[in-house]
Protein backbone atom coordinates (compact mmCIF):
# COMPACT_ATOMS: atom_id res chain seq x y z
CA UNK A 1 0.00 0.00 0.00
CA UNK A 2 1.65 3.15 -0.96
CA UNK A 3 0.99 6.81 0.35
CA UNK A 4 -0.50 7.76 -2.94
CA UNK A 5 -3.43 5.43 -2.93
CA UNK A 6 -5.84 7.05 -0.84
CA UNK A 7 -7.49 10.25 -2.00
CA UNK A 8 -10.09 10.62 0.38
CA UNK A 9 -9.14 10.83 4.26
CA UNK A 10 -11.33 12.10 6.91
CA UNK A 11 -10.77 12.81 10.38
CA UNK A 12 -13.41 12.07 13.03
CA UNK A 13 -12.18 14.53 16.19
CA UNK A 14 -10.84 18.17 16.11
CA UNK A 15 -8.53 17.85 19.21
CA UNK A 16 -4.89 17.36 19.12
CA UNK A 17 -4.65 14.05 17.76
CA UNK A 18 -6.59 14.53 14.63
CA UNK A 19 -5.10 17.80 14.16
CA UNK A 20 -1.08 16.19 14.13
CA UNK A 21 -2.54 13.15 12.26
CA UNK A 22 -3.57 15.52 9.55
CA UNK A 23 -0.52 17.87 10.19
CA UNK A 24 1.47 14.53 9.42
CA UNK A 25 -0.60 13.39 6.34
CA UNK A 26 0.80 17.01 4.50
CA UNK A 27 3.58 16.29 5.60
CA UNK A 28 4.23 12.71 4.22
CA UNK A 29 3.10 14.12 0.97
CA UNK A 30 0.26 12.85 1.13
CA UNK A 31 -1.90 14.97 -1.71
CA UNK A 32 -5.42 13.88 -1.55
CA UNK A 33 -8.62 15.47 0.11
CA UNK A 34 -8.78 15.61 4.49
CA UNK A 35 -12.11 16.55 6.22
CA UNK A 36 -12.11 17.01 9.42
CA UNK A 37 -15.23 16.09 11.58
CA UNK A 38 -15.43 17.75 15.04
CA UNK A 39 -18.21 17.97 17.42
CA UNK A 40 -16.82 21.29 19.15
CA UNK A 41 -17.63 24.44 17.37
CA UNK A 42 -13.77 25.88 17.91
CA UNK A 43 -10.58 25.15 16.15
CA UNK A 44 -8.19 22.87 18.01
CA UNK A 45 -7.09 24.24 21.11
CA UNK A 46 -4.56 23.16 23.83
CA UNK A 47 -6.34 21.16 26.28
CA UNK A 48 -4.93 20.96 29.58
CA UNK A 49 -4.47 24.82 28.98
CA UNK A 50 -8.04 25.04 30.34
CA UNK A 51 -7.22 24.50 34.20
CA UNK A 52 -4.19 27.24 34.37
CA UNK A 53 -6.48 29.30 32.11
CA UNK A 54 -8.74 28.98 34.93
CA UNK A 55 -6.65 30.35 37.42
CA UNK A 56 -5.21 33.22 35.03
CA UNK A 57 -8.15 34.51 33.11
CA UNK A 58 -6.63 33.62 29.73
CA UNK A 59 -9.63 30.80 28.94
CA UNK A 60 -10.77 31.12 25.55
CA UNK A 61 -10.31 29.01 22.63
CA UNK A 62 -8.14 32.16 20.57
CA UNK A 63 -5.56 32.11 23.57
CA UNK A 64 -4.89 28.29 23.62
CA UNK A 65 -5.46 27.83 20.29
CA UNK A 66 -3.01 25.13 18.53
CA UNK A 67 -0.38 26.39 15.88
CA UNK A 68 -0.45 23.82 13.16
CA UNK A 69 0.86 23.52 9.48
CA UNK A 70 -2.06 22.73 7.31
CA UNK A 71 -1.57 24.84 4.27
CA UNK A 72 -4.69 25.35 3.76
CA UNK A 73 -5.24 21.91 3.16
CA UNK A 74 -8.04 20.50 5.40
CA UNK A 75 -11.98 20.90 4.97
CA UNK A 76 -13.94 21.25 8.75
CA UNK A 77 -16.50 20.44 9.51
CA UNK A 78 -17.26 21.94 13.03
CA UNK A 79 -20.23 21.32 15.41
CA UNK A 80 -20.83 18.16 13.18
CA UNK A 81 -21.01 14.58 15.52
CA UNK A 82 -20.55 11.31 14.47
CA UNK A 83 -23.11 9.25 15.29
CA UNK A 84 -22.42 6.18 13.40
CA UNK A 85 -19.73 4.25 10.95
CA UNK A 86 -21.19 1.93 8.03
CA UNK A 87 -17.85 0.64 7.71
CA UNK A 88 -18.70 -1.88 4.45
CA UNK A 89 -20.06 1.21 2.90
CA UNK A 90 -16.88 3.35 3.98
CA UNK A 91 -19.03 6.09 5.43
CA UNK A 92 -19.29 8.12 8.47
CA UNK A 93 -22.85 9.08 9.44
CA UNK A 94 -23.10 12.39 10.53
CA UNK A 95 -25.59 13.75 13.51
CA UNK A 96 -26.94 16.66 10.78
CA UNK A 97 -28.24 14.09 8.51
CA UNK A 98 -25.33 14.02 6.04
CA UNK A 99 -22.33 11.34 6.14
CA UNK A 100 -18.78 11.68 5.36
CA UNK A 101 -17.41 9.00 2.49
CA UNK A 102 -14.05 8.02 3.51
CA UNK A 103 -10.97 5.95 1.81
CA UNK A 104 -9.14 6.41 4.94
CA UNK A 105 -10.83 7.03 8.48
CA UNK A 106 -8.92 7.94 11.51
CA UNK A 107 -10.70 7.95 14.42
CA UNK A 108 -9.83 10.48 17.04
CA UNK A 109 -12.92 11.57 18.96
CA UNK A 110 -11.74 11.55 22.51
CA UNK A 111 -13.73 11.36 25.82
CA UNK A 112 -16.87 12.94 27.54
CA UNK A 113 -16.83 13.40 31.23
CA UNK A 114 -18.48 11.18 33.34
CA UNK A 115 -21.51 12.09 35.34
CA UNK A 116 -22.39 11.59 39.19
CA UNK A 117 -25.88 9.54 39.42
CA UNK A 118 -28.09 11.63 40.89
CA UNK A 119 -26.07 14.68 39.86
CA UNK A 120 -27.67 16.63 37.22
CA UNK A 121 -25.41 17.63 34.48
CA UNK A 122 -24.12 20.89 32.74
CA UNK A 123 -26.55 23.16 34.94
CA UNK A 124 -25.21 26.43 36.68
CA UNK A 125 -24.18 24.51 39.71
CA UNK A 126 -23.03 20.95 38.54
CA UNK A 127 -20.56 20.96 35.76
CA UNK A 128 -18.01 19.38 34.35
CA UNK A 129 -14.45 20.50 32.53
CA UNK A 130 -13.45 18.84 29.35
CA UNK A 131 -14.00 21.49 27.00
CA UNK A 132 -13.24 25.34 26.88
CA UNK A 133 -16.94 26.02 27.00
CA UNK A 134 -16.85 24.07 29.74
CA UNK A 135 -13.68 25.98 31.09
CA UNK A 136 -15.26 29.39 30.32
CA UNK A 137 -18.99 27.93 32.55
CA UNK A 138 -17.01 27.50 35.10
CA UNK A 139 -15.20 30.25 35.60
CA UNK A 140 -18.27 32.74 35.27
CA UNK A 141 -19.80 29.93 37.93
CA UNK A 142 -16.49 30.64 40.36
CA UNK A 143 -17.06 34.29 40.33
CA UNK A 144 -20.29 34.52 41.11
CA UNK A 145 -20.27 32.10 44.14
CA UNK A 146 -17.95 31.83 47.07
CA UNK A 147 -17.55 27.74 47.25
CA UNK A 148 -16.74 25.05 45.24
CA UNK A 149 -17.20 21.46 45.63
CA UNK A 150 -14.89 19.33 43.76
CA UNK A 151 -15.71 15.47 43.63
CA UNK A 152 -12.89 13.67 42.44
CA UNK A 153 -9.30 14.56 43.10
CA UNK A 154 -7.70 13.45 40.02
CA UNK A 155 -5.54 15.56 36.86
CA UNK A 156 -8.47 17.40 36.61
CA UNK A 157 -9.97 17.56 39.46
CA UNK A 158 -7.05 18.47 41.44
CA UNK A 159 -5.95 20.81 39.13
CA UNK A 160 -8.95 22.94 39.12
CA UNK A 161 -9.28 22.51 42.54
CA UNK A 162 -6.03 24.70 42.62
CA UNK A 163 -6.79 27.30 40.06
CA UNK A 164 -10.13 27.94 41.93
CA UNK A 165 -8.39 28.21 45.18
CA UNK A 166 -5.37 30.34 43.98
CA UNK A 167 -8.60 33.00 42.84
CA UNK A 168 -10.29 33.06 46.24
CA UNK A 169 -13.17 30.89 45.94
CA UNK A 170 -13.37 28.37 48.84
CA UNK A 171 -12.99 24.68 47.93
CA UNK A 172 -14.00 21.79 48.99
CA UNK A 173 -12.34 18.16 47.42
CA UNK A 174 -13.90 14.81 47.58
CA UNK A 175 -11.74 11.37 46.37
CA UNK A 176 -12.39 7.96 47.11
CA UNK A 177 -8.53 7.14 46.98
CA UNK A 178 -6.61 7.65 50.23
CA UNK A 179 -4.59 10.44 48.28
CA UNK A 180 -5.41 13.13 45.61
CA UNK A 181 -3.39 11.97 42.49
CA UNK A 182 -3.89 8.76 43.68
CA UNK A 183 -3.95 6.77 40.26
CA UNK A 184 -2.03 9.54 38.35
CA UNK A 185 1.34 10.08 40.27
CA UNK A 186 0.79 7.05 43.26
CA UNK A 187 0.41 6.97 47.27
CA UNK A 188 3.66 8.73 47.87
CA UNK A 189 3.64 11.85 46.03
CA UNK A 190 -0.19 11.72 46.55
CA UNK A 191 0.34 12.53 50.28
CA UNK A 192 3.06 15.25 49.38
CA UNK A 193 0.63 16.65 46.87
CA UNK A 194 -2.43 16.18 49.38
CA UNK A 195 -0.45 17.79 51.73
CA UNK A 196 0.29 20.90 49.55
CA UNK A 197 -2.99 21.37 48.54
CA UNK A 198 -4.34 21.56 52.56
CA UNK A 199 -1.34 24.27 53.06
CA UNK A 200 -2.98 26.14 50.44
CA UNK A 201 -6.44 26.11 52.24
CA UNK A 202 -7.90 23.07 50.22
CA UNK A 203 -10.28 21.23 51.90
CA UNK A 204 -9.61 17.41 51.19
CA UNK A 205 -11.75 14.78 51.87
CA UNK A 206 -10.22 11.49 51.14
CA UNK A 207 -11.21 8.09 51.15
CA UNK A 208 -14.91 9.32 50.68
CA UNK A 209 -17.69 9.31 48.27
CA UNK A 210 -20.55 11.20 47.47
CA UNK A 211 -23.03 8.89 47.89
CA UNK A 212 -26.50 11.33 47.33
CA UNK A 213 -27.22 15.07 46.14
CA UNK A 214 -29.86 17.93 47.68
CA UNK A 215 -30.24 20.30 45.07
CA UNK A 216 -31.39 22.41 47.12
CA UNK A 217 -32.13 26.65 46.28
CA UNK A 218 -29.06 28.33 45.75
CA UNK A 219 -26.78 25.35 46.93
CA UNK A 220 -25.79 21.56 46.96
CA UNK A 221 -25.24 19.67 49.66
CA UNK A 222 -23.42 16.24 48.98
CA UNK A 223 -24.45 13.68 51.30
CA UNK A 224 -20.91 11.12 52.14
CA UNK A 225 -21.27 7.45 52.41
CA UNK A 226 -20.52 7.92 56.00
CA UNK A 227 -23.24 10.02 56.60
CA UNK A 228 -21.02 13.55 56.86
CA UNK A 229 -22.80 16.86 54.57
CA UNK A 230 -20.57 19.21 52.33
CA UNK A 231 -22.43 21.76 51.52
CA UNK A 232 -21.22 24.36 48.59
CA UNK A 233 -22.67 27.25 46.29
CA UNK A 234 -21.61 24.86 43.06
CA UNK A 235 -20.13 21.60 42.47
CA UNK A 236 -17.37 20.06 39.81
CA UNK A 237 -17.75 16.85 39.22
CA UNK A 238 -14.18 15.21 37.60
CA UNK A 239 -14.73 11.54 38.06
CA UNK A 240 -12.78 10.46 34.82
CA UNK A 241 -14.31 10.37 31.22
CA UNK A 242 -15.48 7.83 29.00
CA UNK A 243 -14.37 7.29 25.28
CA UNK A 244 -16.39 8.46 22.52
CA UNK A 245 -16.58 5.43 20.48
CA UNK A 246 -20.12 4.92 20.89
CA UNK A 247 -20.59 6.03 17.02
CA UNK A 248 -18.79 2.83 16.69
CA UNK A 249 -20.89 0.39 18.20
CA UNK A 250 -22.39 -1.23 15.13
CA UNK A 251 -19.19 -0.88 12.95
CA UNK A 252 -17.40 -4.33 13.38
CA UNK A 253 -14.59 -2.29 15.44
CA UNK A 254 -14.86 -3.62 19.42
CA UNK A 255 -15.70 -0.15 21.17
CA UNK A 256 -15.89 -1.05 24.79
CA UNK A 257 -13.62 1.00 27.11
CA UNK A 258 -12.05 2.76 23.65
CA UNK A 259 -11.71 1.25 20.00
CA UNK A 260 -9.55 -1.39 19.81
CA UNK A 261 -6.65 -1.44 17.86
CA UNK A 262 -3.60 -3.06 17.06
CA UNK A 263 -0.42 -2.37 17.83
CA UNK A 264 0.04 -0.26 14.91
CA UNK A 265 -2.96 1.74 15.34
CA UNK A 266 -4.82 -0.02 12.92
CA UNK A 267 -8.65 -0.52 14.38
CA UNK A 268 -9.04 -4.54 14.92
CA UNK A 269 -11.62 -5.64 12.75
CA UNK A 270 -11.87 -3.00 10.07
CA UNK A 271 -9.53 -2.02 7.16
CA UNK A 272 -8.30 1.88 6.31
CA UNK A 273 -9.44 2.53 9.84
CA UNK A 274 -6.88 3.39 12.50
CA UNK A 275 -7.66 5.45 15.90
CA UNK A 276 -5.51 7.71 18.50
CA UNK A 277 -5.50 9.61 21.09
CA UNK A 278 -7.89 9.19 24.21
CA UNK A 279 -10.20 7.14 22.50
CA UNK A 280 -7.85 4.49 21.27
CA UNK A 281 -7.32 1.30 23.26
CA UNK A 282 -3.94 -0.43 22.27
CA UNK A 283 -0.75 -2.54 23.10
CA UNK A 284 2.33 -0.96 23.73
CA UNK A 285 4.05 -3.68 23.23
CA UNK A 286 7.25 -1.79 24.78
CA UNK A 287 5.66 -2.95 28.26
CA UNK A 288 3.44 -5.81 27.24
CA UNK A 289 0.78 -6.83 24.92
CA UNK A 290 -2.29 -5.89 26.59
CA UNK A 291 -4.18 -3.14 25.16
CA UNK A 292 -4.57 0.21 26.86
CA UNK A 293 -5.47 3.55 26.96
CA UNK A 294 -3.47 6.76 27.64
CA UNK A 295 -4.98 9.91 28.21
CA UNK A 296 -2.15 12.25 27.64
CA UNK A 297 -1.21 15.12 25.84
CA UNK A 298 2.28 13.92 24.62
CA UNK A 299 0.44 10.42 23.49
CA UNK A 300 -2.21 12.24 21.96
CA UNK A 301 0.44 13.91 19.71
CA UNK A 302 2.92 11.32 19.15
CA UNK A 303 -0.45 8.96 18.29
CA UNK A 304 -1.89 11.66 16.09
CA UNK A 305 1.65 11.26 13.69
CA UNK A 306 1.75 7.70 14.14
CA UNK A 307 -2.42 6.65 13.07
CA UNK A 308 -1.80 9.05 10.24
CA UNK A 309 1.62 6.77 8.87
CA UNK A 310 0.19 3.90 9.84
CA UNK A 311 -3.05 4.66 7.77
CA UNK A 312 -1.21 5.66 4.49
CA UNK A 313 1.73 2.63 5.02
CA UNK A 314 -1.01 0.32 5.46
CA UNK A 315 -1.63 -2.29 7.92
CA UNK A 316 1.60 -5.00 6.93
CA UNK A 317 3.92 -1.92 6.78
CA UNK A 318 3.16 0.28 9.84
CA UNK A 319 5.40 -0.23 12.38
CA UNK A 320 4.12 -0.29 15.80
CA UNK A 321 3.37 2.49 17.87
CA UNK A 322 5.00 2.06 21.40
CA UNK A 323 6.01 5.37 22.69
CA UNK A 324 7.62 5.65 26.43
CA UNK A 325 4.40 7.43 28.16
CA UNK A 326 5.22 11.36 29.30
CA UNK A 327 2.53 13.18 31.25
CA UNK A 328 2.62 16.12 33.65
CA UNK A 329 0.77 17.95 35.97
CA UNK A 330 1.28 21.33 37.76
CA UNK A 331 -0.14 22.44 40.97
CA UNK A 332 0.65 25.16 42.96
CA UNK A 333 4.06 26.04 41.08
CA UNK A 334 5.02 22.11 41.23
CA UNK A 335 5.70 19.73 38.29
CA UNK A 336 5.07 16.66 38.46
CA UNK A 337 6.27 14.29 35.54
CA UNK A 338 4.51 10.96 34.94
CA UNK A 339 7.12 8.50 32.66
CA UNK A 340 6.53 5.39 31.39
CA UNK A 341 4.13 2.94 33.30
CA UNK A 342 4.68 4.43 37.13
CA UNK A 343 2.20 2.10 38.90
CA UNK A 344 3.06 -1.00 37.39
CA UNK A 345 5.14 -2.40 40.02
CA UNK A 346 6.98 -0.80 43.40
CA UNK A 347 8.11 2.89 43.55
CA UNK A 348 11.41 3.27 45.60
CA UNK A 349 13.19 6.37 45.73
CA UNK A 350 16.00 7.28 43.20
CA UNK A 351 16.69 11.38 43.51
CA UNK A 352 16.25 14.08 45.81
CA UNK A 353 13.30 14.15 48.26
CA UNK A 354 9.98 13.53 46.71
CA UNK A 355 8.19 13.65 50.28
CA UNK A 356 8.98 17.27 49.96
CA UNK A 357 8.13 17.36 46.14
CA UNK A 358 11.82 17.78 45.18
CA UNK A 359 12.60 14.38 44.11
CA UNK A 360 12.10 10.92 41.85
CA UNK A 361 10.82 7.64 42.54
CA UNK A 362 11.28 4.78 39.80
CA UNK A 363 9.30 1.79 39.12
CA UNK A 364 10.28 -1.93 38.79
CA UNK A 365 8.52 -4.21 37.76
CA UNK A 366 8.31 -8.02 38.58
CA UNK A 367 11.37 -8.91 36.88
CA UNK A 368 13.36 -5.98 37.71
CA UNK A 369 12.70 -4.05 34.48
CA UNK A 370 12.74 -0.10 35.32
CA UNK A 371 9.32 0.65 33.64
CA UNK A 372 8.07 4.01 34.96
CA UNK A 373 8.84 6.90 36.99
CA UNK A 374 7.38 9.92 38.84
CA UNK A 375 9.52 13.09 39.18
CA UNK A 376 8.82 16.31 41.29
CA UNK A 377 10.45 19.60 40.37
CA UNK A 378 13.37 17.59 38.32
CA UNK A 379 12.92 17.79 34.62
CA UNK A 380 16.63 17.36 34.35
CA UNK A 381 16.28 13.75 36.12
CA UNK A 382 12.91 13.29 34.27
CA UNK A 383 14.67 13.66 30.93
CA UNK A 384 17.37 10.55 32.07
CA UNK A 385 14.96 8.34 33.57
CA UNK A 386 12.85 8.71 30.34
CA UNK A 387 16.06 8.30 28.45
CA UNK A 388 16.64 4.78 30.98
CA UNK A 389 12.96 3.46 30.68
CA UNK A 390 13.37 3.16 26.75
CA UNK A 391 16.06 1.47 27.25
CA UNK A 392 14.75 -0.78 29.74
CA UNK A 393 12.20 -1.45 28.06
CA UNK A 394 13.22 -1.73 23.84
CA UNK A 395 11.08 -0.45 21.17
CA UNK A 396 9.27 -3.62 19.51
CA UNK A 397 9.85 -4.35 15.91
CA UNK A 398 7.76 -5.17 12.78
CA UNK A 399 8.10 -9.01 13.64
CA UNK A 400 6.55 -8.30 17.14
CA UNK A 401 3.94 -6.41 16.02
CA UNK A 402 2.74 -8.81 13.29
CA UNK A 403 2.93 -11.71 15.80
CA UNK A 404 0.45 -9.68 18.43
CA UNK A 405 -2.97 -11.28 18.34
CA UNK A 406 -6.24 -9.20 20.02
CA UNK A 407 -7.36 -10.52 23.34
CA UNK A 408 -11.03 -11.87 22.31
CA UNK A 409 -12.76 -12.81 19.05
CA UNK A 410 -14.49 -9.55 17.81
CA UNK A 411 -17.03 -10.16 14.89
CA UNK A 412 -15.65 -10.31 11.60
CA UNK A 413 -18.34 -8.52 9.13
CA UNK A 414 -18.94 -5.17 9.98
CA UNK A 415 -23.32 -4.96 10.90
CA UNK A 416 -25.12 -2.62 7.93
CA UNK A 417 -26.02 1.11 9.18
CA UNK A 418 -27.79 1.72 12.22
CA UNK A 419 -31.68 1.80 11.59
CA UNK A 420 -33.68 5.23 11.86
CA UNK A 421 -30.93 7.17 10.87
CA UNK A 422 -30.36 6.84 7.14
CA UNK A 423 -28.54 9.82 6.14
CA UNK A 424 -28.86 11.46 2.62
CA UNK A 425 -26.59 12.96 1.55
CA UNK A 426 -22.74 13.34 1.52
CA UNK A 427 -21.05 16.41 3.10
CA UNK A 428 -18.15 16.13 0.17
CA UNK A 429 -21.28 17.39 -1.52
CA UNK A 430 -22.19 21.40 -2.13
CA UNK A 431 -24.79 21.86 0.01
CA UNK A 432 -28.27 22.20 -1.70
CA UNK A 433 -31.14 23.20 0.00
CA UNK A 434 -32.44 21.09 2.88
CA UNK A 435 -35.00 18.45 1.74
CA UNK A 436 -38.03 18.53 3.08
CA UNK A 437 -39.08 16.55 6.33
CA UNK A 438 -40.05 13.01 5.82
CA UNK B 1 14.82 27.61 3.18
CA UNK B 2 15.73 27.74 6.85
CA UNK B 3 14.40 27.94 10.23
CA UNK B 4 14.87 29.80 13.27
CA UNK B 5 14.26 27.91 16.66
CA UNK B 6 12.67 30.48 19.19
CA UNK B 7 11.82 30.10 22.76
CA UNK B 8 8.83 32.00 24.36
CA UNK B 9 10.73 32.39 28.10
CA UNK B 10 7.62 33.27 29.38
CA UNK B 11 5.26 31.01 28.05
CA UNK B 12 8.62 28.06 29.20
CA UNK B 13 7.59 25.93 32.14
CA UNK B 14 10.83 24.56 31.51
CA UNK B 15 9.32 20.63 31.48
CA UNK B 16 12.79 19.72 28.90
CA UNK B 17 9.79 17.32 26.82
CA UNK B 18 12.20 19.55 24.29
CA UNK B 19 14.88 17.88 25.55
CA UNK B 20 13.59 14.54 25.51
CA UNK B 21 12.56 15.14 21.44
CA UNK B 22 15.32 16.69 20.21
CA UNK B 23 18.04 16.53 22.40
CA UNK B 24 20.46 18.63 19.79
CA UNK B 25 18.51 21.65 19.41
CA UNK B 26 17.54 21.85 22.95
CA UNK B 27 19.13 22.03 26.34
CA UNK B 28 18.98 23.33 30.05
CA UNK B 29 20.99 26.11 30.40
CA UNK B 30 23.06 26.69 33.99
CA UNK B 31 20.64 29.71 34.34
CA UNK B 32 17.37 26.89 34.50
CA UNK B 33 16.45 28.15 30.86
CA UNK B 34 15.62 26.15 27.75
CA UNK B 35 18.65 27.10 25.54
CA UNK B 36 18.40 26.59 22.23
CA UNK B 37 21.55 25.79 19.15
CA UNK B 38 19.95 26.48 15.49
CA UNK B 39 19.63 23.17 13.68
CA UNK B 40 22.72 22.64 11.96
CA UNK B 41 20.81 20.04 9.37
CA UNK B 42 17.52 18.63 7.98
CA UNK B 43 17.17 16.30 10.44
CA UNK B 44 18.03 18.13 13.94
CA UNK B 45 15.67 20.62 12.01
CA UNK B 46 12.97 18.19 11.90
CA UNK B 47 13.14 17.28 15.43
CA UNK B 48 12.56 20.97 16.77
CA UNK B 49 9.36 21.07 14.66
CA UNK B 50 8.29 17.85 16.21
CA UNK B 51 9.37 19.50 19.92
CA UNK B 52 7.05 22.62 18.42
CA UNK B 53 4.12 20.37 18.92
CA UNK B 54 5.08 18.78 21.66
CA UNK B 55 5.63 21.72 23.99
CA UNK B 56 2.89 21.58 26.51
CA UNK B 57 3.00 25.37 26.59
CA UNK B 58 3.49 25.98 23.03
CA UNK B 59 6.36 27.63 23.86
CA UNK B 60 8.79 26.87 20.82
CA UNK B 61 8.32 28.54 17.40
CA UNK B 62 10.33 27.42 14.25
CA UNK B 63 9.77 30.57 11.79
CA UNK B 64 10.43 29.98 7.99
CA UNK B 65 12.60 32.03 7.12
CA UNK B 66 13.48 31.85 2.98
Amino acid sequence: MSAHRLRLIVIVGGGVAGLRAAERLIERGYDGRIEIVAAEPHAPYRRPGLTEGLLNGHVSPAALRLRARLEGRVRWHHGVAAVGLDARARRVLLDDGRYGPYEGLIVATGMTPRALPGARRATDRVQTLRTVDDALRLRTTARRVRSVLVVGGGLVGAEAAAALRAGGTAVTVVDIAPTLLHDAVGPRLGVALTELHRRRGVHVVTGATVQAWDHAPGEIRAVLRDGREIGADAALVAIGAHPDVGWLQDSGANAIDGVLCGPTTHVVGLDDVVACGDCARWPNLRFDTVPQRVEQWATAVAMGRHAADALLDGPRDARPFAPVPWGWTEQWGVRIHMLGRPLAGSLGAVDGDPDRLRGALATQDGDGRLVGAVVAERPAVSVALHRAIGAACPKPDLTDAAAWRPPAPVSAAPAPAPRGHEPHRPFVERRRTAPAAA
Amino acid sequence: MTERVHVDHRRCRRHALCVIVAPDVFARGGDGRMHVTQPANADAAARAREAERYCPLQAIDTERRR
